[in-house]
């Protein structure tokens, strides 16, 4: 019996892997296009004009603290420690939803400086990607209420840990994301 | 409420509503005869809500079967117009009608038939193989068919409500923009592709873990049926290939829905960015077809020769060579891009080297003939047409891979031979050889081969019928997708391509006639060893049809070809059961299935609140399904015992 639950255990964190590739693909997909379109500004504001590194940094920050958090409360998960899991897992979602709200504040100000996606092929791309991985980061934040309930009530059982261990994973990959974006869609960006 | 779907949308001409008609009678037959002999309830629990692979392979080219022919009408209907339009008559068919049926023609064939008649038999024929029980996941297997499924709808629902896309299977922008297709056939498109496409990812990686998961104790790589090195190239191309198409269409859906400037003209947009995207999975997407197929001849071919497949290794390593130059040679199908020569002669060159190993696999084939015992049946007819055919098409890709050649017969007749010469010689030939070849396995008899040998006959003349002539025409300056032409020159011609099309047409009638005699004659085609046709692999292995957990013991893998070196040392040992674990059949596939329908004709149709209400049923879906805790259970061994003996007995 215990040679299946292990079995079930690598074949869902082998095949969640293998997602995540598949969605690395669809991001590789979005930022050879920002590539592409970066300096088609038509004539309206680039990128160095619209972003401040500080507040993106702040924002980069919190990600990483999240990283930090939510691979600690995959680990106390793995040793059937409940309630730190639970607390390492709120902290991730608080501060999910802190850059969350960071990002669409963000967006709203570009769209009240008139650079909204429909201003420039460039702003087009730039809120594509950001917007794919804010939907993403959503979706996570959506799972980790989904997960932790049963987790409150009921304790941690062999799926929970399992799925707990996909949603960990699926958070440290919007995080590298996020360094990509961060590095290629605002450094490069503002110092070019 | 209804979004911008009036009774406008309803209005066609004559020819489209009987289309629509006869499509829905179609529809209304098959429940009338669900209802006349009470089926509901066994359709529904041992067919729609099924996990098994098996049940839902079939369902796959069930579902591709209808499919290929509706889109063979669709192919007769463009070949009578383009008999019939030339000088001063117009044919029958307006232009804007003719644009919807190339272009559905297009995405039928690919989406519909290829890739189901392919994951179809992958999901069958796979899974035994490597000697599992099933795949790594099977209630996204069943996802997987439902998402194809309700993709597959769009394309007959625009046949009733509005139009389907004018734009050409692969809808470059900006033609396929808001601003040039204002309409809602570039909507339907969208949707078709991008849920079916989800489906087909999804597939991809289940395949993926249950090939490096799942495979019997003993059976490394290199041990493996060509066929599953075959299905696992495939999904490698599925799993790198596929997110760029969702999110090139999800950037053409915010381009059309939120008028972001991303493909558009004006504002900074580059169209050729989609052009280069679409292409960056399209030309992975024709192997993901034709991969299949070569695994299939690879299995065909030894057992009907009575040899061991030739240079085992290098088949598998063509197969990889391929899966990666696939993806590096994207840029051949537009090189009148005006990329500059460097580009160009790049791709160029590395669309020549992928002929390398495809040659290599098509000599592998010759040599596992040669001094074989070869038998001519079904399928090695299919093979020896493919040979045939297969060659002419690698050929003339090749000449066409050559830039300044390329220049003359980009977008002509002579492309469309081409490309057809490929898919229908390598990707439909192959399924066939494989549906007479594995038929015994899930019904346990045989196919007509005397039908079987007349539709191939059809197939393989009409072919040459249909599609010799466009080479010719095309190297005469025809170009594709023409409704109407004034080269008087060119009619015969095209009359010749269209008695072609008529004689496939013909092919697929005695298809269906041979389901029909050998359903009707199964009590003399019975095959009740297991192993109708003395094979090599695993599938044979177990009982015709095979029972729902494929094998009652786990087989145990010392050589590539398993079972033949299992019927060489016979042994008469007592089998040993064990308890086996199987998911339970859900009808939530299905509910997703449905509601990713409702979701992308809400998208298409406007009404946003509908589409709002789909998408949080898909949430809440997701979310029960999550929370069932009773998702698998264990046949004990008494069960299997039970089971084993009345088929012995049998």
């Amino acid at each position: 019996m215990t040679e299946t639950h292990h079995d079930v255990y690598s074949k869902t964190i082998f095949g969640f892997l293998v997602y995540l590739l598949t969605d690395f693909m669809m991001f590789a997909t979005l930022f050879a296009t920002f590539g592409v379109l970066r300096h088609s500004t038509y004539g309206g504001p680039s990128a160095r004009d619209l972003f401040h590194l500080p507040f993106t940094l702040t924002q980069t920050l919190i990600l990483l603290v999240s990283s930090l958090t939510v691979g600690l409360g995959g680990a106390f998960a793995h040793r059937q420690q409940k309630n730190k899991t639970l607390i390492l897992f709120g902290i991730t979602f608080l501060l999910g939803i802190v850059f969350i709200g960071m990002e669409f504040s963000e967006y709203g100000q570009l769209i009240r400086q008139g650079a909204s996606w429909k201003r420039s092929a460039f702003l087009s791309a730039y809120f594509t990607l950001l917007g794919t991985h804010a939907i993403h980061v959503f979706l996570g934040l959506l799972w980790m209420i989904v997960l932790i309930i049963p987790v409150f009530l009921s304790g941690l059982t062999e799926a929970s840990v399992r799925r707990l261990s996909c949603l960990r994973m699926f958070w440290q990959f919007l995080n590298v994301v996020w360094i990509f974006i961060f590095a290629i869609v605002y450094v490069i960006g503002v110092s070019e | 409420m209804f979004g911008r779907l009036t009774l406008e949308a309803f209005k066609h001409d004559w020819i489209e509503y009987l289309a629509g008609v006869s499509m829905m009678m179609g529809a209304v037959f098959v429940l009338v005869l669900l209802t006349y002999f009470k089926r509901w309830g066994w359709i529904w629990r041992e067919w729609l809500t099924s996990v098994d692979h098996k049940k839902i392979g079939i369902m796959y080219i069930v579902t591709s079967f209808i499919m290929l022919v509706k889109g063979l009408v669709d192919a007769i209907m463009m070949r009578a117009q383009q008999a019939l339009a030339v000088g001063d008559s117009m044919g029958y068919l307006t232009a804007s009608h003719f644009q919807q049926i190339f272009t559905a023609h297009g995405v039928t064939m690919i989406f519909f038939v290829g890739m189901g008649v392919m994951f179809g038999l992958i999901n069958l024929i796979m899974p035994l193989q490597i000697g599992a029980r099933d795949v790594a996941f099977p209630f996204l297997n069943s996802l997987s068919f439902w998402l194809f499924a309700s993709g597959g709808m769009f394309i007959l629902v625009s046949l009733v409500i509005g139009v389907f896309a004018g734009t050409g299977w692969t809808a470059y922008p900006p033609l396929s923009g808001l601003e040039y297709s204002p309409g809602v056939g570039v909507d339907y498109w969208l949707w078709t592709i991008q849920i079916s496409g989800a489906g087909s990812l999804l597939s991809g990686i289940n395949f993926f873990v249950t090939i490096l998961k799942m495979r019997a104790p003993g059976m490394t790589l290199m041990k493996m049926p060509i066929f599953v090195w075959a299905t696992l190239t495939t999904v490698v191309l599925v799993i790198f290939a596929f997110p760029i198409l969702t999110a090139n269409l999800a950037m053409l859906t915010s381009d059309r829905l939120l008028g972001t400037h991303i493909f558009t003209s004006d504002f900074g947009g580059n169209p050729m960015m989609y052009v280069n995207l679409i292409w960056a999975w399209g030309h992975p997407e024709v192997y993901i077809l034709v991969l299949p197929a070569f695994g299939i001849f690879s299995e065909v071919v030894p057992v009907f020769s009575h040899k061991r497949l030739f240079g085992y290794p290098t088949m598998v390593w063509a197969l990889i060579a391929i899966t990666f130059l696939s993806f590096i040679v994207w840029l051949h199908h537009f090189f009148t891009m005006g990329a500059g020569p460097s580009v160009n002669a790049f791709f160029g060159i590395m669309t020549m080297i992928i002929a390398i190993p495809t040659g290599v696999k098509v000599f592998n084939w010759l040599f596992t003939m040669f001094r074989g015992r070869v038998v001519f049946t079904t399928p090695m007819l299919w093979f020896m047409g493919f040979i045939a055919i297969f060659v002419i098409g690698g050929m003339t890709g090749v000449l066409m891979s050559i830039p300044p050649a390329d220049f003359q017969l980009h977008n002509s007749l002579f492309l469309i031979a081409h490309f057809h010469s490929t898919i229908i010689g390598g990707v439909l030939f192959g399924f066939f050889a494989g549906y007479a070849y594995w038929f015994p396995k899930f019904y346990g008899f045989r196919l007509n081969e005397t039908l079987g040998k007349y539709a191939f006959w059809c197939w393989f003349i009409g072919f040459l019928m249909a599609f010799l002539p466009l080479y010719a025409l095309g190297l005469m300056g025809a170009t594709r997708r023409l409704n109407h032409y004034g080269e008087t020159d060119w009619q015969p011609l095209f009359i010749v391509a269209g008695m072609g099309a008529l004689l496939i047409a013909a092919g697929v009638g005695f298809q269906l006639l041979q389901l029909y005699v050998s359903i009707r004659d199964r009590k003399d085609n019975r095959d009740v060893t297991g192993d109708p046709w003395d094979g090599r692999t695993l599938e044979w292995a177990t009982r015709s049809p095979p029972p729902f957990y494929n094998f009652a013991v786990v087989p145990e893998v010392h050589e590539r070809d398993a079972f033949w070196e299992m019927k060489k040392s016979k042994s008469t040992e007592k089998p040993h059961y064990e308890p086996i674990h199987m998911p339970k059949n859900t009808g939530m596939g299905v509910y997703i299935g449905i509601l990713s329908f409702i979701l992308g004709f809400a998208m298409v149709w406007y009404m946003f609140w509908l589409a709002a209400l789909s998408t949080l049923g898909i949430i809440i879906c997701c979310i029960l399904r999550l929370c069932d805790k009773h998702t698998d259970y264990t046949v004990s061994v008494e069960e299997v015992e039970i089971i084993e003996n009345r088929a012995r007995s049998v």
